[in-house]
């Protein structure tokens, strides 16, 4: 059994949860039984699982696991249809979609609120004093059972969380206290499990010791570690038949000479040479495993893919130039100052010179709301604000469907491990124009220059717009680079795929 | 079912515990159907309860209620029994502070562990350190050996929420303090509210009176039955005056008075009411029936709020039949000149004017002497012990006045004493002065109601002097201690005289409280929809 341990899974994923998503679908695929596993307590997981395509059965969440809720199927609970609140005593009064009031003889006594994106259903009781304070508020699973309950410091912040079982007792409690002066969660405490209490000073060594009963039900576990925030917490899970880090990310702040910077904080616990918590660390491309190899000649380092494009989307049938939106051209990626999306506007406001109609699309959950201001506010001044797009960040299909009306997608990145994006792009058939980053665009695994699209040496905006005019403007440099990137998809076929990552596992 | 309602039944127990406990006895001898309701949470309550006579099946505590720990085997709990969640401990007793510290490996504090006493160490309560070294919560046991309250503790080392648990260690109650600002802006850790969840339902009140009323109605509901009545009678009105008007179900409610309803008891008519009886005092119609100790009582109320309910006379004390029939002590087998008093040293008690009396006695009669039984009340930095020392050193009574502290063994100090001394400011009933003549102890009082002065029958089982007036006590203690005839007169009338606290006549007077309960009930329950 594979093991693919993360934070979460959320509404809005960024590339690491893509790429642990699109790996648990692939080994299962190839009946490789894989289960993306989630240390955060998240009571929408089943939700957010559905929404990226997952199954509960692939998904394990350590709180669940504890809760005992792993294999609960969803029942819609009503608020008005609350067993534990007595209507002989009180009355439930709406107060709007959103929220309904309990109230006590005119005085109320606490908030119900509902659950998003439904109607009527519990999300929230949120009981509260005399003058409004909050005393207990408990907390509903999307799968309709009542899943936690909190307590609350005199000024409102959190004091307990205790975390129950379908029948209600309590099976797990964090407190909430005082370390130099700050209040946070000092401590995670396993009640009566297997007739024992257990104590832990934070939410990782409890995640070590779930992996640890994990490892003990499943026989040879694989368990990777695809957040550096856990690589502690995984590397110290014992009994496992192999343990691996998965670096999405360039692990150096210093993108153009990755040999001489330090890595970022959080990755020397998995590059410690004197540690080596792991098996080996895993990197989406050869380039970066040369560049640590180099640094921590003592570490184990292979290369695994990080992505794969699925068959049906391989076999689908071409979009031709004319059913995609005339001189579009698209920015995949979270709108965050590390993507740059800035030099997309400027490229558009150039590319404009050459190519009048062209318009560019932004799809991408903005890391800030300033940002989109920003960017609007960029595409004000430079005279292209109503030929910017900025599409609502939404599931796969809303993806496929940006993927197939754009003609060109630029990448304007400063560093990017693998980019995910990319790969997508040539699913649908997209010539790419992209400035050379580590560790996407240094290699012609993805982009080769002239043939799929253009790699650009220097990072200028100017270049960029010519390279992307000179495609929109040259329907038959179109036609043969979109083949061509129709063709170096082939190569990231999830059998081609499948098969790398069993060489991983296997030496 | 008749339910008497107490807060606790502590160990050192005033006259309101007395009384209860001597009432239950007596219901219990004539098989009448009642529980003990306890209010309060009290860790000990059942070890203390056992103590006085009550079975576990007699008591319903509050707490335990909605515990469901209302009845569970005791097992001794130690600190073996305890799981800290936490390997490689290490538990250094220390013994003089009936206490474990108990550290983990890095000599990190994980708990003190509270316990009764060096040999049982039976565990009181943990105080509970997070891995940071923050004091998190504090666990109270309860006497039968299980996790019943958790206080929970602010990063400032507050206690901000309390959590009682059922047997299996599972929330059920919980109780909330906020914030509040006082009108100079201090900013304070008022409770403010209860969170029940009883039978998997949720409920929220403001106040521990709104949490009795939902308790007494749950046992109101309970224990309904259509042909006679579930009769409630309060022993202490801060726990129900109000709740007991206010419940769901019909029931008979019982004011049951334990003290003057006057502040003070020498002006009943006009003076400011007893704060205690306040509320009840202006609602008094509400209830069903007021029950006073004494007829003066009665006889006061009815003059003074004119009521339309019941009044009963029912004495508050009762004399046992063993006592009743024991042989008698003629006084000359008794010491010459000793005197007695039961009572806390406090300042209703007025002790010291008794001991000034016994100074002016020993003016003519050196023999006399007198012991006080009694713990003294610390009030004042124990302004009530030091105004007794004061007299003791002015009369030179340092040989003749002793204070003895609380004894239990009446029967040994009763027999043996001749004269019964009572000085108080005021009183409710004054069961020490009953027993006193059910001992033959001639009973010399002040006129001081409620009680002394029904008590005592001047010049049959001794004398009623004028309130206040140490002078005249004085006087009536030479009166007896001159004349053998006398003294030995008054003495066959302190036993004759006790049998008015007979059981068959203390019983008596209860059937006739319940036969009006009877009466009513089908008139009660004909105005509900619940006969039916």
């Amino acid at each position: 059994m594979n093991f693919f341990i993360s934070e979460n899974i959320f509404s809005f994923n960024s590339g690491t949860e893509h790429a642990q998503i699109k790996r648990t679908k692939l080994f299962n695929a190839f009946n490789d039984a894989a289960k993306y596993v989630t240390r955060n307590y998240n009571r929408l997981l089943d939700r957010d699982l559905k929404a990226v395509g997952l199954t509960p059965d692939v998904v394990l969440n350590m709180y669940d696991f504890f809760q005992g809720t792993t294999d609960i199927k969803r029942v819609e609970q009503n608020l008005r249809l609350l067993k534990m609140l007595p209507l002989d005593t009180y009355h439930i009064v709406a107060d709007g979609p959103n929220q309904s009031f309990l109230n006590h003889n005119g005085r109320r006594i606490a908030t119900i609120t509902v659950m998003p994106e439904t109607v009527g259903l519990v999300n929230e009781v949120i009981f509260e004093d005399r003058a409004g304070n909050p005393t207990i508020r408990e907390n509903w699973d999307w799968r309709g059972f009542k899943s936690s309950v909190d307590t609350f410091h005199p000024d409102g912040s959190l004091a307990t969380q205790r975390f129950l079982n379908l029948k209600g007792d309590v099976v797990l409690e964090i407190t909430h206290m005082a370390i130099n002066g700050i209040v946070q969660p000092t401590m995670w405490q396993l009640l009566n499990y297997r007739g024992h209490h257990y104590r832990f000073n934070s939410e990782n060594e409890l995640l070590t010791f779930f992996l640890n009963e994990i490892v003990k039900r499943y026989q040879e576990a694989t368990l990777i570690s695809d957040r550096r925030t856990l690589d502690e917490a995984v590397g110290k899970v014992s009994g496992a038949k192999q343990k691996f880090a998965y670096f999405h990310d360039i692990h150096t702040p210093d993108v153009v000479q990755p040999r001489l910077g330090d890595p970022y904080p959080v990755y020397e616990i998995a590059l410690s040479q004197k540690n080596q918590l792991f098996d080996a660390i895993l990197v989406p491309t050869d380039a970066q495993r040369h560049d640590i190899k180099a640094r921590y000649p003592n570490l184990n380092v292979k290369t695994a893919p990080d992505t794969f494009i699925l068959q049906s989307m391989l076999t689908q049938s071409q979009t031709s130039v004319r059913d995609r939106v005339n001189h579009r051209i698209l920015f995949l990626g979270r709108l965050s100052p590390e993507k740059n999306p800035e030099a997309a506007v400027q490229v558009l406001a150039v590319t404009r010179r050459y190519v009048n109609d062209a318009t560019l699309e932004f799809m991408g959950y903005p890391a800030n709301t300033e940002i989109v201001q920003k960017l609007q506010q960029l595409a004000r001044d430079l005279g292209v604000e109503s030929s910017v797009i900025f599409t609502p960040y939404g599931n796969y299909e809303a993806v496929k469907e940006a993927l197939s009306r754009a003609q060109v997608i630029i990448e304007t990145s400063h560093g990017e491990g693998f980019g995910m994006n990319l790969v997508e792009a040539l699913a649908f058939g997209l010539p790419i124009v992209s400035y050379r980053i580590n560790y996407t665009t240094t290699t012609h695994e993805i982009v080769e220059n002239n043939r799929n699209g253009y790699v650009l040496p220097t990072a200028s905006a100017n270049i960029m717009a010519q390279r992307v005019a000179s495609i929109l403007n040259d329907p038959s440099k179109w036609a043969s680079m979109s083949t061509a990137s129709y063709q170096k998809a082939k190569f990231f076929s999830a059998e081609k795929i499948y098969n790398v990552w069993q060489q991983v596992f296997k030496n | 079912m008749i339910f008497h309602i107490n807060a606790t039944m502590p160990e050192q127990k005033s006259g309101i515990e007395h009384a209860e406990i001597q009432r239950f006895m007596l219901f219990k001898k004539n098989h009448i159907a009642q529980k003990l309701i306890l209010r309060d949470w009290d860790p000990e309550c059942h070890r203390q309860t056992k103590a006085a006579g009550i079975d576990d099946d007699d008591l319903i505590n509050m707490f335990d209620y909605f515990q469901k720990a209302t009845i569970v085997a005791t097992q001794q709990l130690t600190i073996k029994d305890l799981d800290f969640g936490v390997v490689d401990l290490e538990f250094n007793d220390e013994p003089q502070n009936n206490r474990y510290l108990v550290v983990d490996n890095s000599k990190k504090l994980v708990a003190r562990v509270n316990y009764n006493n060096a040999e049982t160490q039976r565990v009181k309560s943990v105080e509970l350190f997070d891995g940071f070294g923050n004091l998190y919560r504090v666990d109270h046991y309860d006497i039968r050996g299980f996790k019943s309250l958790q206080q929970w503790y602010t990063p400032d080392n507050k206690i901000e929420s309390e959590t009682w648990l059922d047997v299996h260690g599972q929330p059920v109650l919980e109780s909330f303090f906020k914030t509040t600002k006082t009108v100079n802006h201090q900013s304070e850790l008022t409770r403010t509210n209860w969170h029940l969840t009883f039978n998997e339902i949720s409920y929220d009140f403001d106040t521990i009176e709104d949490l009795t009323i939902y308790f007494l109605d749950a046992i109101n509901q309970t224990f309904f039955n259509t042909l006679e009545p579930n009769i409630f009678i309060l022993d202490r009105s801060h726990l129900a005056d109000y709740g007991l008007l206010h419940l769901k179900n019909p029931a008979y409610t019982v004011l049951h008075l334990h003290n003057s309803h006057a502040g003070d008891a020498q002006e009943p008519m006009q003076s400011v009411l007893n704060n205690n009886y306040e509320f009840a005092m202006n609602a008094l119609n509400q209830y069903d029936a007021v029950v006073s100790a004494t007829p003066q009582q009665t006889r006061d109320i009815k003059l003074r709020f004119q009521p339309s309910v019941p009044l009963f006379t029912i004495p508050v004390g009762i004399v046992k039949d063993t006592l009743l029939h024991a042989k008698r002590v003629r006084v000359g087998e008794r010491q010459f000149g000793k005197v007695v008093a039961f009572a806390r040293i406090a300042w209703e008690k007025h002790l010291d004017d008794l001991v000034r009396a016994v100074g002016i006695v020993k003016e003519e009669i050196p023999e006399v002497s007198l012991d006080l039984y009694g713990y003294a009340d610390p009030t004042d930095n124990f302004r009530a012990k030091r105004a007794v020392e004061a007299v003791i050193d002015k009369y030179h009574l340092g040989d003749s006045v002793t204070m003895k502290g609380y004894t239990t063994d009446i029967d040994a100090v009763e027999n043996r004493a001749m004269i019964y001394g009572l000085t108080s400011r005021m009183e409710g009933f004054n069961l020490a002065i009953m027993e006193g003549i059910a001992h033959g102890l001639i009973a010399l009082s002040y006129d001081v109601n409620y009680g002394p002065n029904e008590i005592v029958q001047d010049n049959i089982n001794g004398k009623i002097v004028p309130y206040g007036d140490y002078q005249a006590m004085a006087n009536a203690m030479l009166t007896v201690l001159r004349d053998p005839r006398l003294a030995q007169r008054y003495s066959d009338g302190a036993y004759q005289s006790a049998e008015r606290y007979s059981e068959t006549n203390v019983m008596a007077a209860w059937q006739k409280l319940i036969e009006d309960a009877n009466q009513k009930w089908q008139h009660k329950i004909a105005a509900t929809n619940l006969g039916r």
